[in-house]
């Protein structure tokens, strides 16, 4: 019963179905406003509660592991804010212990469903055009949007921009791969593995409800502080903060 | 995430896994807490807590109630202490006593540790029906493989009829030692079946009549059957169907309106009659009577949703929506007077309802002066 009840209600297997399936029929980084750059000098970024889960493939089927998921949440989210604050972005951590409104999760849940239908569109639709508009675009562009729904992410804040960190990974165990092996010598076929590691940043300007930018990047293991921050480093490498670390550097008098 | 600490490294696989279980449990419950899927009543959630209470005793504190809106008959317990009860399950109790029962099955697979011993059986299952099917291919028997690994699962789903049958009687010993009727599970039980055998759909009709090598609960027959076989030591205990009426009454409407939404007309209009029984709650059951109908639109349907809407409309819980569907079905025959009759009284009790302006296009006569539609467009 309790299983059922957990199935029909955990949105999130969704995310982790569209982003796999987007994920794997890219052989480079997807990026969507990959020309978008922040041209403030410290912009305020409100980091979102991030959605990490590392599951554990084993024969007897997959299992959500509490400490892995755990330890890639404190390592990706770390690296994440030294990385912004290196680059001069004044980021803070959405507080996940305060009691949040259903308005809140609603907006939260919102954003996941756009960004899952930026994700089918890029592997259903048009695999080719990671950079480029969806169709309707073309006309107008810049319609990813939360609209005035991006307010409720968190009400009150005077943050520019909440940023939504997404990672989802799945680890065989040995027994999987030996497995596989077994079945390969037996029936000449060898199984295709499930397993996958993929890993995404995506930004929400707060003022129009825009989803302006959001790359992504598949492999290397969040569980490992190292490859975490790895992970993170090449996702916002010319990212859309390259605009204020320049303004930085050349004139205080920008504004966003 | 869940912001308990997890630790796995050295525990082993049946700990890891209940580890995770649990962990995956509390993460869904933190979100669960901010979901506009709980119903958060005070009336419905306190007293479903004291019952609870009654059940786990000194470890009440260990247990969280929430009740879910759905129509789907359920309810569930999680390894981490979290018992959720469907408002489907809830509008299908007669007393306090019913709801009882299923509580205390629902905290016996708690105690007994059974979501995560049935995931144990679960992955036994899958890895054992998997070397299975290698064997089985090794000598040449492939085309067998598919049935050892279905043997591993169905035998793993046994040990899921017989949880449920543990928990069925430990409910009915519950309800025996605590002043309960025992055979309240059979009442329910008795009911659901009068039901889904009225059900407009073959396959839930089947569901609750032939089991088979994978089913998870044992066949509501032989429920019924074994918990009549326990002592029933009070016939009359917790048995009071006023009193429960009258608790689920503020929430009535909102859960046949979830049924409705199922659109499974046989098994809605038993519902209703089993609601009707006592008499009371007669113009939102009427209503939802007429609704069932107007959705299922057989023959002569139109016919007995306008008798439906017009017995409802003679009691005061009748909804206002009753005379706009009474008006919209004069409105379709050119019965202009009744249907502008209708319509007015519409207007005037829901003020504020967002179809008041369309409603009003459909009068020929203009509208109640004292309820100007200007006024009506407020959401």
């Amino acid at each position: 019963m309790w299983g059922k009840a957990v199935g029909r209600l955990r949105a999130s297997a969704l995310v982790v179905g569209f982003w796999s399936l987007a994920l794997c029929a890219s052989a480079q980084p997807i990026a969507i406003g990959s020309d978008f750059r922040i041209q403030s000098e410290h912009p305020t970024v409100l980091v979102m509660e991030p959605d990490v889960t590392v599951t554990f493939l084993t024969t007897g089927g997959p299992e959500q592991r509490a400490d892995w998921s755990q330890q890639a949440e404190t390592n990706l989210t770390s690296a994440l804010m030294t990385q912004l604050s290196g680059v001069g972005v004044q980021a803070a951590s959405y507080n996940a212990a305060a009691p949040e409104s259903i308005d809140t999760q609603q907006a939260v849940l919102l954003n996941q469903a756009v960004t899952n239908a930026l994700a089918a569109h890029v592997a259903f639709i048009d695999p080719g055009s990671f950079m480029g508009n969806l169709p309707h675009q073309k006309i107008q562009p810049e319609t990813y949007t939360l609209a005035e729904t991006a307010q409720q992410l968190s009400p009150g804040s005077t943050a520019d921009y909440a940023m939504f960190l997404t990672s989802h990974a799945r680890i065989e165990s040995g027994g999987v791969f030996w497995t596989s092996v077994m079945i390969g010598a037996v029936t000449g076929y060898v199984p295709v593995s499930t397993a996958f590691r993929g890993t995404y940043l995506s930004l929400v300007d707060m003022h129009t409800g825009n989803v302006v930018w959001l790359k992504a990047r598949v492999m290397g293991d969040p569980r490992n502080p190292t490859e975490a921050a790895a992970i993170i480093s090449e996702i916002l490498r010319g990212g859309p903060f390259q605009g204020s670390i320049q303004a930085s550097a050349n004139a205080p008098q920008n504004a966003r | 995430m869940a912001p308990a600490a997890y630790a796995q490294a050295r525990q082993t696989t049946d700990e890891r896994v209940a580890t995770s279980m649990r962990f995956e449990a509390d993460d869904f419950e933190r979100r669960l807490q901010r979901s506009r899927i709980r119903n958060t009543a005070p009336d419905l959630i306190i007293e479903i807590q004291r019952i609870g209470c009654a059940i786990a005793q000194e470890r009440c504190s260990s247990f969280r109630f929430y009740v879910i809106e759905t129509p789907e008959f359920n309810a569930s317990m999680a390894p981490n202490g979290m018992m959720m009860i469907n408002s489907g399950l809830l509008l299908r109790c007669e007393s306090e006593a019913e709801l009882a029962f299923v509580m205390a099955h629902e905290f016996h697979h708690f105690v007994d540790n059974d979501s995560v011993e049935m995931a144990s059986r679960i992955r036994g299952a899958n890895a054992g029906g998997l070397f299975i099917m290698i064997g089985l291919s090794v000598v040449g028997a492939g085309a067998l493989g598919e049935l050892g690994y279905l043997g591993a699962v169905a035998n793993a789903l046994a040990f899921s009829r017989e949880q449920e049958r543990d928990a069925d009687m430990f409910a009915s010993s519950f309800t025996n030692e605590h002043g309960y009727d025992s055979y309240a599970g059979v009442h329910l039980w008795e009911r659901l079946r009068t039901e889904m055998l009225a059900s407009s759909s073959e396959q839930t009709r089947k569901r609750f009549t032939s089991g088979s090598l994978f089913s998870t609960h044992p066949l509501t027959e032989e429920r019924i059957a074994y918990l009549q076989a326990q002592p029933r030591l009070h016939p009359e205990g917790g048995g009071d169907a006023v009193r429960y009426r009258a608790f689920i009454r503020p929430h009535l409407r909102q859960w046949l309106e979830a049924e409705i939404s199922v659109r499974d007309a046989g098994a809605g209009l038993a519902l209703l009659e089993r609601l009707a029984a006592p008499g009371a709650d007669m113009g939102v059951i009427q209503y939802a009577r007429g609704e069932i109908y107007r959705y299922r639109n057989n023959d002569g349907d139109a016919t007995r949703a306008l008798a439906s809407y017009t017995e409802a409309v003679e009691h005061a819980d009748a909804p206002p929506e009753t005379w706009r569907q009474i008006g919209i079905m004069q409105h379709r025959v050119h019965n202009s007077a009744a249907a502008d009759e209708a319509f007015s009284r519409y207007l005037s009790l829901a003020t504020s309802a967002p179809d008041r302006l369309l409603i009003a296009s459909m009068m020929s006569a203009a509208p109640p002066a004292a309820q100007p539609i200007s006024n009506a467009a407020a959401p």
